[in-house]
């Protein structure tokens, strides 16, 4: 039995013994605080927060939830955009932020220990003065936790190059939903044996709380190079980014902003974007010196054949960093052209880029709801911005019907559900048309060798008839077996 | 090695899951590749040769591909390079593709683009009670459910049958070269600490008889002016590029594959262990090493499983990771029996019998 009230008042018993009073909230004004993550549409009230100060506090607490049978969910900066971090309401949101020490930093192996709690941005500040960086670079990083990184297995802007949180962590220390603690992986790329830290990375949270995380760590290039181009179309740049790719340049980011989303992110940043154009792509090569040099020569003749009507490129680190700006701000600069808005997040294969935001426009024209279309055009992974007036009746149904259809869209073509935001509570409903009944079997399997009780971040992820109703998986949901 | 009872070879996925759903015999299942690289049958086990799943299914604008888990991986890496992309694996002997996730074979190359784990982005499989599954698809980025892929890569055909795999494809290198610098390898961290000074971006960085190479690509200009401030650095030495280039990195992975009688092991560590890495290693026919990846390769002849244990326990005091790469013929049962107990121990273990809870590709092997 899971989340008995006796579990629960044994676990507070206990909590209070080995907690100080700001490690654990029981007050309901106070807990209200932790009601939602960034997915701010889904709510519930935590029944108790913890917040261990220590890795030996924080072990100790999922011991004590085991041992009482009660439902948990970890929470780092609350960032996650599809309720990852939605508290259970009969459980224990176990906050991790204070657990923020850089244990260790190895230069020459390239590496750093931390704990789950440090912000993801730290680490490369951190790491700075020995040349070296955290890779993965989501637009929330100067908020989001490590820990939350790679439970979300977050990517960013650099993925096309660079891969996403899992191509990054060597390593990791795990306590599990029975109160294991288990390190998974090793110190180094190679580690024997089934790669199960690759399984924690991305398990939204299902698999335990991770309590140290060993990163691997990049040399800062030698040099970036940054631009925007200009396009009179959608389908002229999408062009642009596929006559790239196939030039055998592989560059560090290639993201893309429609007209909209030019817009929005000019009315909030006033970068200096083109508000005119129809497109613009954001291409930053890096590497050593000479091979940008090059790379960049030829990127330039490659846009200019494709039609781009100007080239702005970035003569000083601050006008990159300006660029960057400009893309980043893209999710809150739409609630400038709109009282609110759905970040979707699916992925395509980028060669059905034309014909996916030809029927993301339609869409938009249908349902009379304005989108933005910013994305990480190089792998793929779009982020259509649906907006609406919640004043309006019908207005919200809408906006969601539509970020419906535009999944089912990214599903038809051979993509993806999520690129980076994960499943959480958003998609769980949307499992079953990406994956047959015996994939979620499967999946279900895994998620019980790491929590057969099934107390951690319940009726997330993986879909119930209780969440969804009794629907069944789509036999010819397997996107893999192409025979 | 021992003589196998049956072999199956399945002409479809579901063909195979239908026989795994109906299997009732007492041995272990194994699903096999080329056999280049086996781990020991014994009798009453049926293998699984997938031979049969011999689909390619190349999108070239995506740079993704997916092959039956039956094609050979050189085979494949050719079928591409004529479509000017690559698969940035460079395993330094040949096997089937679902060989090649099951033993996470790689090679230099992981220094810059990841291992086996990080360039399949999808796979199928079917499980030990004819469980078919998929986890990952054709798309670079994906998140959505859990990363089973990740289960597959170094299982060594312990918990599930590879029967496709999608693998992100990378542009083929337009241009190659490499260094050799004269570095013993009590000096190995040394050399690495001053190569990384220098602000050069490696591809590889191996070490072998004495000699550290460092292995560029890129585009023509790129590499000959990181190989000039190496020079500038080390002093002038060997570079090589073109088909002596080609003929030497053969070479150097060559050390690493077992002949007759003889055992790969591999020794893992941060690149400031190094030294410890060496020093277990020291008993070794041969040795080589991924400098930067912090890994030493051991190649043991007549190798017994009381010194392997040896070997193990060291490793583990040390908090050093040990694993068997290959087997050469003629390596003793216990040897591979006593490598598979390991890798089915504790966690993992548990994480194998859920996905496969009549244990059919590991029976009998719990550590
Ligand atoms: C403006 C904005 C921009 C964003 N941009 C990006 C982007 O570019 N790319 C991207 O991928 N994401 C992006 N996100 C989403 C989000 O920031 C990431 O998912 C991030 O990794 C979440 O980190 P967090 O610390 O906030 O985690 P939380 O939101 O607190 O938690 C996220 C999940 O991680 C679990 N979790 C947290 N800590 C642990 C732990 N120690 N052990 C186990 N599980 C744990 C939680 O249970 C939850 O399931 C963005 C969000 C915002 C608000």
């Amino acid at each position: 039995m899971t989340g008995t009230v006796g579990g629960l008042d044994r676990f507070i018993e206990f909590a209070r013994a080995l907690l100080d009073k700001e490690s654990l909230i029981l007050d309901r004004s106070e807990r209200l605080a932790y009601s939602c993550d960034g997915l701010t549409s889904h709510r519930a009230l935590p029944a108790v927060v913890a917040i261990p100060k220590s890795r030996d506090e924080l072990v100790l607490v999922v011991k004590a939830l085991a041992r009482y049978g009660v439902p948990f969910v970890a929470r780092g900066a609350g960032t996650g955009l599809s309720g990852g971090a939605l508290p259970d309401a009969e459980g224990v949101l176990v906050v991790t932020a204070r657990l923020d020490s850089i244990i260790e930093i190895d230069p020459l192996s390239r590496l750093a220990v931390v704990e789950p709690g440090v912000v993801n941005l730290d680490l490369s500040k951190a790491v700075a003065e020995h040349g070296l960086y955290f890779a993965p670079d989501p637009s929330s990083q100067i908020a989001c936790t490590i820990g939350g990184n790679v439970a979300e297995n977050s990517g960013g802007a650099h993925c096309f190059k660079y891969g996403f949180t899992s191509n990054h962590i060597l390593g990791l220390e795990v306590v599990t939903p029975t109160g294991e603690l288990v390190w998974l992986g090793g110190e180094t790329l190679e580690a024997p044996g089934p790669d199960l830290r690759g399984v924690v990375v991305g398990a939204e949270g299902t698999a335990g709380i991770v309590t140290r995380i060993a990163c691997r760590l990049m040399a800062v290039p030698e040099a970036r190079k940054t631009l925007i181009s200009y396009f009179d179309s959608v389908d002229a740049a999408g062009d642009a980014v596929s006559t790239i790719v196939s030039s055998g340049l592989v560059p560090a980011a290639v993201e893309m902003m429609d007209n909209l989303a030019l817009k929005a992110c000019e009315l909030a940043t006033k970068a200096g974007l083109d508000t005119t154009a129809a497109a613009a792509l954001l291409v930053e090569l890096d590497g050593p010196s000479v091979e940008v040099e090059v790379g960049f020569a030829r990127l330039c003749t490659v846009l200019e054949e494709k039609g781009a009507r100007e080239i702005w490129v970035a003569q000083s680190e601050e006008e990159r960093a300006l660029m960057w700006l400009a893309r980043k701000a893209a999710f809150a600069a739409a609630g400038r052209v709109a009282p609110a808005y759905i970040v979707q997040d699916g992925v395509i294969p980028r060669t059905a880029l034309p014909e996916v935001l030809t029927e993301i426009e339609a869409l938009a024209k249908s349902s009379g709801l304005a989108i933005l279309n910013v994305f990480h055009a190089g792998d793929g992974n779009l982020h259509p911005l649906v907006t609406y007036d919640p004043a309006i009746v019908g207005a919200t149904e809408r906006a969601n019907e539509v970020a419906a259809v535009i999944l089912s869209l990214c599903l038809r073509v051979g993509g993806s559900i999520t690129g980076e935001h994960g499943v959480g509570v958003d998609k769980v409903c949307h499992m079953p048309e990406m994956f047959s009944t015996s994939d979620l079997e499967a999946f279900s399997r895994l998620r019980r060798a790491f929590d057969p009780e099934g107390i951690c971040n319940r009726d997330k992820l993986l879909p119930t008839p209780k969440l969804c109703g009794e629907r069944a998986g789509s036999l010819s949901g397997a996107p893999v077996v192409s025979r | 090695m021992t003589e196998v009872r049956s072999v199956y070879s399945p002409e479809t996925p579901a063909e195979l899951a239908e026989f795994l759903a109906g299997f009732e015999g007492s041995g272990r299942l194994k699903p096999i590749g080329a056999l280049r690289n086996p781990f020991p049958l014994a009798a009453g086990d049926t293998t699984i040769s997938l031979e049969r799943f011999d689909w390619i299914d190349h999108r070239r604008e995506d740079l993704t591909v997916a092959a039956g888990a039956g094609v050979d991986f050189f085979a494949l890496q050719e079928y591409l390079r004529r479509e000017k992309q690559r698969i940035v694996l460079d395993p330094p002997a040949g096997g089937s593709v679902g060989a090649m996730v099951a033993t996470s074979a790689h090679g230099y190359l992981a220094h810059r683009y990841g291992g086996v784990r990080d360039l399949v982005i999808g796979a199928s499989m079917v499980l030990g009670d004819g469980l078919m599954a998929h986890s990952g698809g054709r798309v670079i980025k994906n998140v959505a459910g859990y990363d089973l892929t990740k289960v597959l890569v170094g299982s060594r055909g312990l918990v599930a049958a590879v029967v496709e795999v999608v693998f992100r494809t990378h542009p083929a290198a337009e241009f190659e070269a490499m260094a050799a610098f004269p570095v013993v390898a009590e000096r190995a961290s040394d050399f690495l600490g001053q190569l990384y000074g220098l602000k050069v971006d490696p591809v590889g960085i191996e070490w072998a008889a004495d000699t550290a190479y460092a292995i560029f690509e890129g585009t023509r200009e790129g590499v000959e002016s990181q190989l000039r401030t190496l020079i500038e650095h080390f002093g002038k030495d060997a570079i090589y590029s073109g088909d002596a280039f080609g003929k030497l990195i053969s070479e150097v992975r060559e050390i690493q594959v077992p002949g007759e009688r003889e055992v790969t092991i591999r020794l893992c560590g941060r690149a400031t262990r190094l030294a410890e890495l060496f020093d277990l290693a020291s008993g070794a026919d041969r040795v080589s090493a991924h400098l930067g990846m912090g890994v030493v390769d051991a190649v043991f002849r007549d190798l017994t499983v009381s010194e392997l244990e040896g070997l193990f326990d060291s490793a583990e005091r040390r908090g050093l990771n040990l694993e068997v790469r290959a087997m050469g013929n003629g390596v003793a049962d216990e040897v591979q029996a006593a490598t598979v107990a390991r890798l089915v121990s504790g966690f993992t273990g548990r994480v194998i019998a859920s996905l496969d809870p009549k244990r059919r590709f590991s029976r009998g092997e719990q550590g």
